[in-house]
């Protein structure tokens, strides 16, 4: 990384300095002091310092098992996602097949749903009630809930991640090249394994990885529809929570987050190399080459399979909002609305209010740290870039023990309160406006803020009066996408949610335990409308392009 | 700029609109943790509510969450009052000196369904029983069971379905129930004759009867309460009891020790009401059997009705880890467990 060029140095700046002190204490109350007490409670059983916890969870097979279950699942979803995702880049960004943009579109609506909303549907649709297996196949399939269930469910639900990764890699791998290979004689499938394909490599590993890590952490479609099927991040709730077992509970949640943190730092290093960018400066037009007409046709076929599957999903949804019990009473009612509405119409509004909330202060604060990593120079700059990163790469499960222990007594007693839900939003989120605001710095140049310095602005005048209206796209996809991931979060806040100040998705689970599907299909429902409307509403009235506001940040 | 200024002003309305609806507070408010199940909850909530115009403000979690929440909130109580949950639970709240005694001058109750030292108050009993997805037994050609020694039918393999002893006061209950029928050694004998027909052994308790219900299974064991939800859904369900005698569980409410003191006078009002006619009537809609003199539900079996076993509390309490951990050697580890 090389800001070095444009960065002031902090001269008397006491503003700045005060500024800097503060980000950095933010920094390790919120994200690093948690994960200490997590690890504290998982080495202190007793209080007193022992490895204890961790030999008992490596000697229990059930642990032992829930450590593989993850570490399997992640492999197989991250293949087949990254796969899925690859084939649809190719045929949109490539291949240029027709109803491009609808394509685009569809990859990101899994982005923006709620958590568990495709196990909802696969349940309904192939469950041993489903409408698909038992009523229009009548096949007695075994259960769906499992591990069958979970990579069906996991792989929908993040080849979106893929896409986006991809779709952004192959797009800066110059055409050219490969009507060069082509010129020169080489075959269309042999140009494609011989340039492009090795060209997308460290793209594809960085998707694979990232892929890796959602899966490992996801614990929304688990708790779900993972049966027996024992995973990290579930098991770690029910021997925090419903067991009663702190220290058990913690040291599953560092067991999470080891690998996650080292496989997310890999996938940041390979994507920060950028040796694969074949696109340099402004570069003529691209040429496209004639495609094949049977390419274009299996292509444009997958593309049309995934896609009505993923609409099936949303359509389901649909339709159990509107029928009276799924595989018993087919008939239509507008009960579920009447009860969805009675119980869920104040924690809506609650789950709403904090969102919109957290949004504002996570987009600022994100620009902020971008503006000091990117344009100012002091001690502990990589420091702050990377603590401010290392939320991304924390497992949700591990944050709402983190927070759950480090926040319940003095000096710190904010468990059950707004607070404590607005800060995990924030903090959780803010490395979408870090990434976003650096990526958008680093294409502005410098000298039209040094020349406001010059002037004898300050760097708070600066940044409010020059930096920020620069920046403005990334301010508001950072906040976009901080709003949708408040929306739709449930791995950490599940933790705590209090009486007071529920949150929508664990309602909707909650709903989903006690086999009300009519309900969690009219919630989880309400939940996209909602996400989607808000989206709406930002893009209208800051005129932003959808591709400005998922261009960055849409990846996790 | 000026749209970035407009932007903002607009989340601060919708935000500030979203707060004002979410926040027309009546004056007086009470946390509560129910384990009460949520369609129970937001009736008894709701009725207290009218009774008093004090806000309840609930989560429902498990017994096992809620004492674990409890137990994790130990130094900063978030909740005055625990409501609801089987009485094992709350003994465990007791030891653990997560509770505080109260005793309400409402209280009705028999001297064995609450503490001696008035920690926790019970508020109706439920009794185990089998529930039974009516179309799976017609495909199978199956029976309804109408006793334990029924479910060791060796048609049912594979098609019942009981919660962990271990992670689940409901199974637990099963477990202590065996052994006070049949003696310790015995039930073990029997247990495992029985898992030879157990599917899985689900986490929660009330998991069975709703795999039974989605026809994921055939029989399962649990709260002929949690049965009576489904079916009232709809589901193609029936309840039995087993004629050999059934143990049950004593639903209770625990005032919470340290609970936030401006609530104090609430949670007492709540308590008391609890254990007063309203409330009582509203459990008995829903297949229990409160500990105070109202009308059953029509459907509902009261539980004199049942063939209820002599169940001691305080000797499972006492002997839970022990019964559990033999269980867990000489079944649990063996099978599969959710």
């Amino acid at each position: 990384m090389s800001h070095n060029t444009g960065g002031a140095i902090i001269g008397r700046e006491w503003g700045l300095r005060g500024t800097i002190v503060i980000v950095f204490a933010l920094l390790a109350l919120f994200i690093l002091y948690p994960i200490f007490s997590v690890l504290r409670m998982s080495l202190t059983p007793d209080g007193v310092f022992s490895f204890e916890v961790y030999r008992s969870v490596f000697a229990h097979s059930r642990y032992f098992l829930a450590i593989r279950n993850s570490i399997m699942l992640g492999m197989i979803v991250a293949t087949l996602a990254t796969t899925i995702g690859f084939l649809m880049a190719y045929a949109v960004e490539r291949l240029r097949i027709p109803g491009r943009q609808f394509f685009r579109t569809l990859a990101i609506l899994p982005i923006i749903s709620p958590p568990f909303m495709f196990a909802l549907s696969v349940i309904l649709l192939f469950g041993r009630s489903g409408l698909i297996t038992r009523h229009l196949l009548n096949l007695d399939v075994g259960t769906i809930y499992g591990l069958k269930g979970l990579i069906l469910v996991q792989t929908i639900n993040l080849f979106p991640i893929a896409y986006m990764t991809l779709s952004g890699i192959l797009q800066g791998i110059d055409p050219d090249l490969e009507t060069c290979a082509l010129n020169l004689g080489a075959r269309r499938t042999h140009a494609f394994f011989t340039v492009t394909l090795p060209l997308a490599m460290p793209g594809i590993l960085a998707s694979w990885l990232i892929v890796f890590v959602t899966s490992m952490t996801d614990f929304g479609n688990p708790i779900i529809i993972g049966g027996d099927f024992d995973v990290l991040s579930v098991r770690a709730y029910l021997e925090f929570t419903g067991m009663g077992n702190l220290p058990r509970g913690a040291a599953l949640a560092i067991l999470l987050l080891t690998p996650t943190v080292l496989f997310f730092s890999l996938q940041k290093r390979i994507m920060n190399r950028k040796s694969y960018q074949t696109i340099t400066g402004k570069s003529a037009r691209r040429s496209m080459l004639p495609v094949p007409a049977a390419a274009t046709i299996g292509f444009t076929a997958f593309a049309v399979v995934l896609s009505v599957f993923v609409i099936m999903l949303y359509g389901t949804i649909i339709a159990g909002s509107f029928i009276r019990l799924w595989g018993v009473d087919w008939s239509f009612t507008l009960d579920h609305f009447a009860y969805s509405w009675d119980v869920g119409a104040s924690t809506m509004g609650r789950t709403v209010f904090l969102a919109l909330l957290s949004t504002p202060i996570t987009a600022l604060l994100g620009m902020i740290i971008a503006f000091l990593v990117v344009r100012r120079r002091f001690a502990g700059r990589h420091l702050m870039e990377l603590l401010a990163m290392l939320s991304y790469a924390i497992p949700g499960t591990a944050i709402g023990i983190g927070y759950v222990l480090a926040f319940n007594g003095a000096p710190f007693r904010w468990s059950g309160t707004a607070f404590i839900l607005v800060t995990a939003y924030v903090f959780r989120n803010v490395p979408i406006g870090v990434e976003g605001g650096i990526a958008a710095l680093k294409q502005i140049s410098s000298e039209i803020e040094e020349s406001s310095t010059n002037l004898g602005a300050n760097s708070s005048y600066t940044f409010r009066t020059v930096t920020l209206p620069l920046i403005r796209p990334a301010f508001f996809a950072g906040a976009t996408f901080a709003f949708v991931r408040a929306m739709t979060a449930i791995s950490a806040i599940i933790f705590l949610v209090s009486a007071r100040w529920n949150h929508m998705t664990v309602l909707i689970l909650a709903q989903t335990e006690i086999l009300r599907l009519g309900a969690a299909s009219v919630m989880s429902f309400a939940l996209i409308v909602v996400v989607m409307t808000v989206i709406f509403v930002i893009m209208k009235v800051t005129g932003l392009e959808r591709s400005q506001v998922f261009g960055t940040g849409a990846a996790r | 700029m000026k749209r970035t200024v407009m932007a903002l002003m607009i989340v601060a309305l919708v935000a500030g609109a979203a707060f004002a609806s979410g926040q027309a507070e009546p004056q007086e408010r009470v946390t509560v943790y129910t384990t009460l199940d949520e369609e129970l909850a937001r009736e008894v909530f709701a009725a207290f509510t009218e009774d008093t115009g004090i806000q309840v403000d609930w989560v429902r979690l498990s017994t096992g969450e809620a004492v674990a929440r409890i137990e994790a909130e130990r130094d900063n109580p978030q909740a005055s009052v625990w409501y609801g949950g089987v009485g094992l639970g709350h003994i465990e709240a007791k030891q653990k000196g997560l509770t505080t005694p109260y005793e309400s001058p409402a209280a009705q109750m028999a001297d064995q369904f609450r503490d001696a030292d008035w920690y926790w108050s019970g508020i109706y009993a439920g009794p185990l029983a089998f529930e039974s997805n009516m179309n799976m037994l017609e495909r199978y050609g199956l029976d309804q069971p109408m006793s334990w020694q029924d479910l060791l039918d060796p048609g049912f393999e594979g098609q019942l379905q009981m919660a962990n002893p271990g992670s689940s006061g409901t199974a637990y209950n099963v477990l202590a129930t065996m052994v006070q029928i049949l003696g310790e050694d015995q039930a073990f004998d029997y247990l495992r004759r029985l898992d030879s027909n157990i599917a899985q052994y689900t986490r929660s308790g009330s998991a069975p009867g709703r795999n039974a219900a989605i026809g994921e299974i055939t029989v399962a064991i649990g709260y002929a309460h949690d049965g009576v939800r489904l079916i009232s859904e709809g589901y193609p369900l029936e309840l039995s009891f087993p004629s050999e005698g059934t143990g049950y569980e004593i639903a209770s409410i625990s005032m919470i020790a340290n609970g936030p003191a401006e609530e104090q006078a609430a949670a007492e009002r709540l308590f008391d009401w609890a254990l007063g006619e309203r409330a009582a009537a509203l459990y008995a809609t829903k297949f229990v059997v409160p500990f105070v003199d109202v009308e059953l539900a029509p459907g509902a079996v009261p539980i004199s009705q049942v063939n209820t076993i002599d169940q001691d509390d305080v000797w499972a309490a006492a002997n839970k880890e022990r019964l559990v951990n033999r269980w867990n050697e000489e079944i649990g580890n063996n099978a599969i467990t959710e």
